[in-house]
């Protein structure tokens, strides 16, 4: 018997399998370096890039909470300048697709951002951070209303050189609306889920435990709500889906896929575990064979009902 | 598995409180307090504050804990100074310890170690049990005075930085509270002395990648990650 095929295409790109990293949770690649080899992954999806350096917001930034937990880093990055000049050269051949997240506070922002992007062909594909939701008009509301988020994503796909995939956010009434608006606007494939709205206040001394009050919560906390958004956005667009939320291992990962996503990013456990995603390759290589699937496609959107 | 070289004092592990399921979810860091060169095992001291110290109190010799590290930038001081000054309070104790064991072990004049340990109480001085076995200047101080100087450790260091009983041109080394740190910050200032801090915070990944663990750069609008550029940074550096 062959060993099965772990590819999968999203927006034209074929992927050697489905497991990528999540942006913010992989920093730009290099720190992982010394712990697992990049090369085995899908692809690596890059920390939020913006038009200029951001510093993030003052500690504490992170509080751990029941599986899982709150962050509120905000979206400290290096900015794009540096980004092309000192995080991509490493990005450049290391045999996995590069997946640039980008963010920011207005339409001309992300603009300015990608236009700097193009034409650096290490780039595979560019992630449109439109969810943000622990910085203050960072995107948040580009994917709470159809009509903004189907106006930021015509307006990028316009000038994006490199197929175009909005991640978006569950902190919305009917993510269908939104995902759908994306799709009609030219989007290529979608990500989902970002992070919840979240807050946490230590019982003992009534401190609120992140300075910046609210954060966005992640990790096995919020699967449910993730495979639920795959599972409803899978039903109305036709764009491939990349699902996102709570992936701790392969059953994790099969979890997605039945649930419609075709492929999917690990976050939070990358801090747990910085080899996860390659132990979920291999035992999703496992699980397959031991299974006789040929190919890890068949098991897109195969949930059953009960 | 065995750790092959000596490590560097200062530096930390990252070990998961539990092995199957999801809550406690992230790893804790524990500065590596001894380490046995003969066997290659590694000693961390901890104090049981929450859920995950509470879950390692509970392993029994023979289990296998997940162990990332060592991590981070440790302590990194030659042999030429003249004098070394080891502030510590409560569990900072375990990194002060490594430095003044791996400084003796190359070579350095235990009477050029002094050992400025804090507790709150006698009681608590099983946790310096093993620093009394070395041959340094090794001197309490607690809060409510049932074991040595009467008072905070910083204050003990001030007043031995006064008398001059530390010696020519000492280099402090402080890990402890908040607080503790921030004062001792403080006199090294005034007094011009060289002094390094091993800081704490809360930290997600331990490996540079979430950005969580930053703490201020003095006099600059920018923050470092304690885990990677850190623990141990010179009191000059960071704003506490
Ligand atoms: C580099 C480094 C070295 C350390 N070395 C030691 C050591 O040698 N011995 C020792 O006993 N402790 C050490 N600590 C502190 C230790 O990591 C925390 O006590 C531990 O993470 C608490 O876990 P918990 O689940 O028991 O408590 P939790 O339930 O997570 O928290 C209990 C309390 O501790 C606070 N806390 C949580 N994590 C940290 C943290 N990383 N640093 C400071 N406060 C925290 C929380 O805000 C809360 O108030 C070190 C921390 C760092 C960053
Ligand atoms: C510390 C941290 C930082 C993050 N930073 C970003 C970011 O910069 N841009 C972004 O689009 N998502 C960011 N995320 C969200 C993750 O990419 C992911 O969508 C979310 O954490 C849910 O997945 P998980 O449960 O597997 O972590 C961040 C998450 C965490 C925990
Ligand atoms: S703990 Fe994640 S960057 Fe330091």
């Amino acid at each position: 018997m062959t060993a099965p095929s772990l590819k999968v295409t999203i927006g034209g790109v074929e992927f050697k399998n489905p497991i990528l990293t999540a942006s913010g949770t992989f920093g730009y690649g290099e720190e992982f370096d010394e712990y697992i080899d990049l090369s085995r992954l899908g692809g690596i999806v890059t920390k939020s890039i913006t038009r200029h350096e951001r510093k993030g917001h003052p500690p504490p930034r992170t509080a751990e909470t029941a599986s899982g937990m709150l962050n509120a880093i905000g979206l400290a990055n290096v900015g794009v300048d540096a980004y092309v000049r000192e995080k991509l050269p490493f990005l450049r051949n290391l045999g996995t697709r590069i997946v640039v997240n980008v963010a920011g506070f207005d339409t001309d922002e992300y603009l300015y951002v990608i236009d700097k992007l193009n034409g650096h062909d290490e780039i595979d594909m560019i992630e449109l951070n439109i969810s943000c939701p622990n910085v203050k008009g960072a995107g948040m509301e580009f994917s709470s209303n159809p009509q903004i988020a189907y106006d930021i994503v015509k307006k990028v796909k316009g000038i994006c050189g490199f197929p175009l995939m909005p991640k978006l956010s569950p902190n919305v009434a009917d993510i269908k609306l939104i995902a759908k608006a994306c799709e009609e606007a030219g989007a290529d494939a979608l990500a989902l889920i970002n992070t919840l709205y979240g807050m946490a206040i230590d019982p003992f001394n009534w401190r609120i435990k992140l300075t910046n009050i609210t954060g966005g919560l992640s990790g096995p906390a919020i699967k449910p709500v993730a495979i639920a958004a795959v599972w409803k956005t899978a039903s109305v667009v036709k764009i491939p889906i990349v699902g996102i939320g709570g992936i701790m291992d392969y059953r994790d990962v099969i979890e997605f896929l039945l649930a419609g996503a075709t492929a999917v990013q690990f976050g939070t456990a990358n801090f747990v575990q910085p080899d996860c995603t390659i132990r979920a390759i291999d035992n999703l290589t496992d699980y397959l064979g031991s299974r006789n699937i040929q190919d890890v496609n068949d098991l897109i959107g195969k949930a059953k009902k009960t | 598995m065995p750790l092959e070289r000596f490590p560097i004092p200062g530096t930390f592990l990252h070990i998961k409180p539990n092995t199957t399921g999801t809550d406690p979810l992230l790893r804790r860091a524990f500065s590596i307090f001894d380490y046995d060169e003969t066997t290659g095992t590694i000693e961390i001291l901890y104090k049981v504050v929450g859920r995950g110290t509470e879950i390692f109190s509970r392993v029994r010799p023979g289990e296998t804990l997940d162990v990332l590290g060592p991590l981070g930038n440790g302590f990194d001081l030659p042999l030429t100074i003249d004098n070394l000054v080891l502030v510590a309070g409560g569990v900072g104790i375990p990194p002060l310890y490594l430095l003044a064991k791996s400084h003796l072990r190359r070579g350095f004049d235990g009477k050029r170690i002094s050992y400025l340990c804090g507790l709150t109480t006698v009681a608590e001085k099983p946790m310096a049990d093993r620093v009394e076995k070395l041959p340094i200047n090794l001197q309490f101080a607690t809060d409510d005075g049932s074991l040595g100087f009467k008072g905070f450790v910083s204050e003990l260091l001030r007043a031995r930085l006064d008398d001059g009983s530390l010696g020519i041109n000492p280099v402090i080394c402080a890990c402890g509270p908040d607080g503790m740190l921030k004062a001792v910050q403080t006199i090294a200032r005034a007094y011009g002395k060289k002094c390094y801090l091993s800081l704490e915070s809360i930290m997600p990944c331990g490996v540079g990648t979430c950005l969580g663990c930053v703490v201020k750069k003095d006099g600059e609008e920018k923050y470092v990650r304690v885990c990677r550029e850190g623990p141990v940074f010179e009191a000059t550096e960071v704003e506490l």
